[in-house]
């Protein structure tokens, strides 16, 4: 890097900063600017007092030894060119720079011919005098006294301060100015023996004393001796306190322990029942909000994440003393299950123990084969209990491995005790491992939906489970199930395009993962991650599938049924959903086989299929309407042959009507509610509700009768909306809510306001190199009319002067003239 | 001949091929070669036909560059024998190619698509050597050389065997003006000849990919000097009118017209041909229709019958065929009194699940875009459009709806379809007669938007957005319907799924079971749940 020319100025300015000083100002000089309004909480500001004449006479000083210097330098050609070495350098330490200095001269003399001394070797020197006469210790100028005292060195400096370089400078009274030096030194020598001895005689005292406190110290302790019977020095006292009964501790630990601390109050009972509802309350606002879709960003929906937090210790606030709270619950509870023989044992106990070492030690993995290891021990060992830890399943894989060959009761227990093992609470990485756990569930969840049969049991017990760790990280989980539902669609999506938009119901795994997330997550929200694709994936599903068997009707009632529940409380209007349930019936009705009736797809008004469910036998009135086996049909148990039997077709036609039934009191609202449920009127009145048996046949009239009931209602026309009409201005005060003194620059990209800020610096140095530029010239003009001046006035004085002596040589003149002429 | 057990590994034998094509081309004594390929061409093995494919086709064009098989005058039976060497040699030459065709002709046919490609190719670029250096003298007239061309065609258009992939390759070929005008015209003079007995499904399969794949340039709009020609290009001013672009447009247009007769009459037309048209065939060609024929004939008007009776006969083929019937109206000023009528009864439940709603709607909306039509009229179609929103999935409506606020945009007196001052205060039934054909006594003027109000319940969250603009005063700018045509509902489930929401709500009830909490639909319906 090319080194920075530094200029006159630069080291003026450098100068400047090197005196540290602290200046005390005159208060004469300072000029106060008044103010005419004072401001609360505003800064002072810089302009507020200044020192205008300190600052002139330093600005003048400042330019006298840079400006001037240079203006008087102009012309000059010759110049003082410093050639030390280094002298200039910064970088060089002064070392450094003598070293080279050294080397330098040195050359030079090797240079002027000393080469042929050969034996003369130099004479190496310490401050001036040859080392080779201090090598000879002649005057070895070190003290034998040891302990080299403060005063004996004060003594010394100050005759060193006194005497030596420039003391004599010093003032000094009018006898020490009259003592010689001999006395002087005499004066020296009596004063440090006199110090000698002092320290001397105070050692001895010293000595004398500690003897004659002992002695006294002896004579005093057979009277002492009784007090001091019972508190003799500990290691006699520990063995009796060994033998304490435990009544003693109890007591004293009863004793010490805090009495009575101010608790609250126990709520009653009331109060209880009232904060539940006050809560529940809240949380039901909560959801009609998100139901309309008012989207409001403040904190009320994180409170309700987290109010619910009541059953079993999670706490999703991650404040420091819940965790403390937590932690030390945990350990309690430890402390008492040691002894006693709940779900979880000693081997647990241990284990949590473990495991906070874990977190707090270096590998993670060892220890969780550790865990892993002694699990097996503990399977060797006690065959049929189950082990106490489990290793975080880090894929669905591990947890199979785990849950192999356990039955149901057992892996709930299995699925309990991970979870309070990596309690939140309990270690930095839990969050993580749990939300894994999570998404394991949902998928294990899912499989066992396929399994044959279907493990409901389980899958049942797996509701809570997996609810629980939703809620440790919802949106995590909220991902989780979306990814179920989206692969789902997709395969969806692929059969669609393969069979050209005629889809095809997947399995029951499907109805029962979008059963659980019904039941996991709010269905009622206005938009939801997880519900409303949900819910578009169900109504795409019942508008796309073809009807190809009684199969195929159970299927799509159980949908019909799910989005009932889905719409339950928002009472949101699903298309599909009627026009499905309006070609089953259309499947049930009789047909004419002239006219096409008017069907919705995914439905045709011709084909093979259209009359699955028209059954018109004579004994079908003897028949009882019953309830559908779900997962006996979807779970391809049952046959399709076995479903073409007259009573499960007769179910389903049951099934269908009281969905119907439901919706059609479910939309009571809707203003087209006429128009909608029309169709299923028409398609009613086409049953051969003569043969069925009555139970069913007075659901059938129920319906129709309700619907009929409801669309003969009037309507209300619509009006016309207007809009509100703009306010006026109003002229309010701006009131911010902080202030910081500072105009806020707000409004436009943060670009612009960085450009904007740039812009100001850029201005205010410009300004400032103007003025300064400024008052260069000013000074600079001063100087040279000075200069001017100066020259005027030697010139007058100049020509005063030559006229004075031309004036005296004239008046000499005249007086020689006058002598002659007389 | 060539030996036909010569069993070398096929690699030998390509190189073999390869070999003898090269020195064959290098110097006409090794001319014997050609025979050898000639033989090995019958072989099963494909790479060995591509391989001679390829051999020959170096060999001919080669041959027909320098003029090697040129006769002036074809000799005659008679003077077969007092030949010179020369001329004997040429002889003999012409046999050899004329085998060449016939082979490469049969293997147009052939079951590998590379073989039929190279084989295309190839006799593609001899009747262009062939287009230059003529092989006998001919007239300034007759560059084109025709003969050669149409054994090409006659395999194109057979009746057995399905082209239309080769169809599409031809296409490049037929940007030439002599190709397209013998194609035309070979076409032309094949739909004459041919007996009704000859022609079957594929036979018109294969001239519907021709037709299809007929590309008239924009370049052949303007000036002839630009136009390309695959034989040298006669210089013969009468020559170059024969086949000029009129030509070209008017024998497409005869042909167009007879090919449609294909079309499936109604029972009580007689019958003229059988039908062979298929269905998939006559989607594509009303497929084709506005933006490959339409601008292509004479007079396009002469397709009216045929577009009318398609409208006519209901389903997809009706909604294909409005957008050439839109064309015809706009631009060939076609009387069609009855069109919005038509139109009106095309709405039905079915448009929002058919394969063609993108392009139905965008029509409509073109159709509907004039601001002169009857309030009435506009009425019904929005009222129309609306009550099927009832039964249509959430993509669909989200189409409807912005169309219905669109043309209550357009036409300011339909707003009463969404209050007005004086109108009663309580309605007992809807007005509108939904089964009503006749736009203009369907009622739909006294009748509110209470579908769109019903929307504003819908389960999918875009569809309310978008219900919902109703309730506030409409603003004059309309929505551009392009850019929701085309959302299908899978678009509509993943955007929902990709939308950014702060955070996921999860139930504040704690559940038990899959059946059991509070609101559960399911325990009174089936059984089976524990």
């Amino acid at each position: 890097m090319a080194k920075k020319k530094r200029n006159l100025s630069d080291r003026t300015r450098g100068k400047r900063k090197d005196h540290g000083k602290v200046k005390r100002t005159n208060p004469f000089e300072v000029k106060i600017n008044k103010q005419k309004h004072h401001v609360l909480g505003k800064k002072r500001t810089k302009s507020e007092h200044g020192l205008p004449g300190v600052s002139r006479s330093k600005a003048m000083k400042n330019r006298t030894t840079t400006l001037l210097k240079e203006y008087e330098d102009r012309i000059k050609v010759n110049k003082v060119i410093d050639k030390r070495i280094g002298e200039k350098d910064q970088t060089i330490s002064l070392e450094e720079k003598m070293l080279k200095r050294y080397a330098l001269e040195r050359k030079h003399e090797d240079k002027k011919g000393n080469i042929f001394s050969l034996n003369e070797e130099e004479d190496l020197t310490h401050y001036g005098q040859s080392l080779s006469n201090i090598e000879k210790f002649d005057n070895p100028e070190i003290s034998d006294d040891e302990e080299d005292d403060d005063d004996l060195k004060r003594l010394r400096a100050k005759i060193v301060a006194e005497e030596h370089f420039g003391g004599f400078l010093t003032k000094k009274s009018d006898e020490e100015t009259e003592k010689s030096f001999k006395e002087k030194m005499e004066e020296v020598v009596a004063l440090s023996k006199k110090y000698k001895f002092e320290r001397q005689s105070d050692k001895n005292e010293r000595i004398e004393m500690t003897e004659q406190a002992d002695k006294e110290y002896k004579e005093l302790l057979p009277l002492l001796a009784g007090i001091t019977k019972n508190k003799l020095p500990n290691e006699k006292e520990e063995e009796p306190r060994k033998k304490v009964d435990d009544y003693d501790i109890a007591v004293r630990s009863l004793q010490f322990e805090a009495r009575g601390k101010a608790t609250d109050r126990l709520k009653t009972d009331e109060e209880i029942a009232k904060e539940e509802k006050e809560r529940l309350e809240k949380l039901e606002a909560d959801r009609l909000r998100r139901m309309k879709g008012i989207i409001d960003d403040g904190g009320p929906q994180i409170t309700h994440v987290s109010a619910d937090d009541l059953h079993d210790g999670f706490n999703l606030n991650e404040d420091k003393k819940d965790k403390q709270r937590a932690k030390q619950s945990v350990h309690f509870k430890d402390g008492k299950l040691a002894g006693g023989d709940d779900i979880l044992g000693d081997g647990e106990e241990e284990d949590i123990d473990e495991d906070e070492d874990d977190e707090e030690g270096s590998d993670n993995e060892d220890n969780e084969d550790e865990d892993q290891e002694d699990g097996e021990e503990i399977i060797e060992t006690a065959k049929k209990e189950l082990p106490y830890t489990f290793p975080a399943p880090k894929s669905y894989d591990d947890w199979l491995n785990t849950v192999n060959g356990l039955n149901t009761a057992d892996q709930v227990v299995v699925i309990d005790r991970i979870q309070k093992l990596y309690h939140l609470s309990l270690g930095p990485g839990n969050k993580e491992k749990l939300e894994t756990f999570q998404g394991i569930l949902v998928q294990y969840f899912g499989d066992l939906a396929l399994q044959d049969p279907p493990e409901l049991a389980l899958m049942n017990k797996l509701v809570q489970p997996i609810f629980n760790l939703t809620k440790i990280s919802p949106d995590k989980a909220g991902e989780v199930f979306q990814q179920e539902i989206m692969s789902r669609q997709e395969e969806f999506r692929q059969i669609t395009e393969r069979k050209h938009g005629r889809g095809l119901f997947l399995g029951i795994d499907t109805l029962l993962m979008l059963k659980l997330i019904s039941v996991i997550f709010p269905t009622s929200d206005f938009q939801h991650k997880v519900t409303t694709p949900s819910l578009m994936f169900m109504a795409q599903m019942l508008a796309q599938t073809p009807v190809n068997n009684e199969r195929d009707i159970v299927y799509g009632l159980f949908l019909c049924n799910l989005c009932l529940e889905y719409v339950s409380c928002s009472k949101r209007f699903i298309p599909e959903v009627i026009s499905y349930l309006h070609g089953i019936l259309f499947l049930a009705a009789n047909k004419n086989p002239k006219k096409l009736e008017r069907v919705f797809p995914p439905f045709k008004p011709v084909g093979d299929n259209i009359n699955m469910l028209n059954i018109n036998s004579t004994d079908l009135s003897k028949l009882k309407p019953g309830q559908l086996d779900f997962v006996h049909i979807l779970a391809n148990i049952a046959t399709i042959k076995s479903l073409k039997q007259n009573d499960i077709r007769l179910n389903m036609i049951s099934t269908t009507i009281e969905l119907l039934i439901k919706y059609s009191e479910l939309y009571d609202q809707l203003p087209s509610y006429s128009e909608i449920f029309h169709p299923i009127v028409t398609m009613i009145s086409k049953l051969p509700s003569k043969s069925y048996p009555t139970l069913l046949q007075e659901k059938i009239s129920q319906l129709e009768s309700s619907i009929e009931n409801k669309s003969s209602k009037p309507k209300k026309p619509l009006q016309v909306q207007k809009n509100k009409p703009i306010p006026l201005k109003m002229f309010e005060p701006q009131v911010d809510e902080k202030w910081t003194g500072k105009r806020k620059k707000c409004g436009g990209t943060k670009e612009f306001q960085d450009t904007q800020k740039l812009l100001h610096k850029h201005k205010r140095e410009l300004k400032g190199a103007v003025r300064d530029i400024r008052r260069d010239s000013q000074f600079l003009a001063r100087h040279q009319l000075k200069e001017t001046l100066e020259k005027d006035a030697e010139r007058k004085r100049k020509v005063k002067a030559l006229y004075s002596s031309l004036a005296n040589q004239e008046g000499e003149v005249r007086a020689l003239k006058k002598v002659k002429k007389k | 001949m060539a030996p036909k057990d010569t069993r070398g590994s096929s690699k030998q034998v390509i190189n073999e091929i390869k070999e003898k094509a090269k020195l064959c081309a290098e110097d006409r004594k090794n001319s014997n070669a050609i025979v050898d390929i000639l033989g090995y061409i019958e072989l099963e093995d494909e790479s060995v036909i591509l391989a001679c494919i390829r051999g020959l086709h170096k060999i001919f064009t080669r041959f027909i560059s320098t003029q090697e098989m040129y006769f002036d005058k074809p000799p005659s039976e008679q003077d077969m024998k007092d030949l010179k060497v020369e001329e004997k040699y040429k002889v003999w030459l012409r046999e050899q190619y004329a085998s060449t065709l016939f082979h490469l002709a049969d293997l147009l046919h052939h079951d590998n698509t590379l073989i039929q490609d190279s084989a295309l190719l190839t006799m593609m670029k001899l009747v262009e050597g062939e287009g230059h250096t003529p092989l006998r003298k001919i007239t300034p007239q007759q560059t084109f050389p025709s003969r050669l061309f149409q054994k090409i065609f006659t395999k194109l258009i057979s009746d057995t065997k399905d082209m239309s992939r080769l169809w599409k390759k031809f296409q490049e070929y037929t940007e030439y003006e002599d190709v397209r005008f013998y194609v035309l015209s070979f076409l032309h003079s094949d739909f004459k000849h041919k007996k009704n007995q000859e022609m079957n499904e594929i036979y018109v399969k294969n001239v519907f990919s021709l037709l299809e794949n007929l590309t008239f340039t924009s370049s052949t709009q303007g000036d002839q000097s630009e136009t390309k020609w695959l034989a040298k290009k006669p210089d013969n001013e009468e020559a170059l009118q024969a086949k000029s672009l009129e030509e070209q447009k008017k024998l497409f247009s005869t042909v167009w017209l007879k090919f449609l007769r294909f079309k499936p009459m109604l029972a009580e037309n007689q019958i003229f041909h059988p039908c062979l048209l298929t269905p998939s065939i006559y989607k594509h060609v009303l497929m084709i229709m506005h933006d490959k024929v339409i601008p292509n004939l004479t007079s396009p008007l002469f397709l009216a019958d045929f577009l009318t009776d398609s409208y006519n006969i209901g389903g997809a083929i009706s909604l294909l065929a409005l957008n050439s019937i839109f064309i015809l109206i706009n631009q060939y000023n076609l009387d069609y009194p009855d069109f919005y009528y038509k139109l009106y009864l095309l709405f039905d439940p079915i448009i929002f699940h058919a394969k063609y709603r993108a392009r139905f709607f965008y029509l409509a909306d073109i159709f509907l875009s004039s601001t002169h039509l009857p309030g009435y009229l506009v009425a019904a179609f929005i009222k129309k459009l609306a009550r099927l929103c009832l039964t249509a999935p959430p993509s669909g409506i989200r189409i409807a709806i912005t169309s219905i606020l669109n043309l209550l945009k357009r036409h300011p007196n339909c707003q009463v379809l969404l209050g007005r001052l004086d109108g009663p205060s309580e309605i007992q039934n809807d007005p509108f007669i939904l089964d009503e054909t006749d736009p203009s006594k369907c009622r739909a003027m006294d009748s509110y938007l209470w579908e769109i109000k019903t929307l504003q319940s819908h389960y999918c969250p875009e569809v309310v957005l978008a219900a919902n603009k109703v309730n506030s005063q409409l603003n004059q700018q309309e929505e551009l319907l392009s850019d929701i045509l085309d959302i299908s509902t899978d678009e509509l489930i993943e955007r929902e799924c990709k939308r950014r929401k702060k955070e996921t709500a999860i139930n504040y009830i704690v559940p038990t079971g899959l059946f059991t909490n509070q609101n559960d639909q399911f325990s009174t319906i089936w059984s089976g749940i524990k």
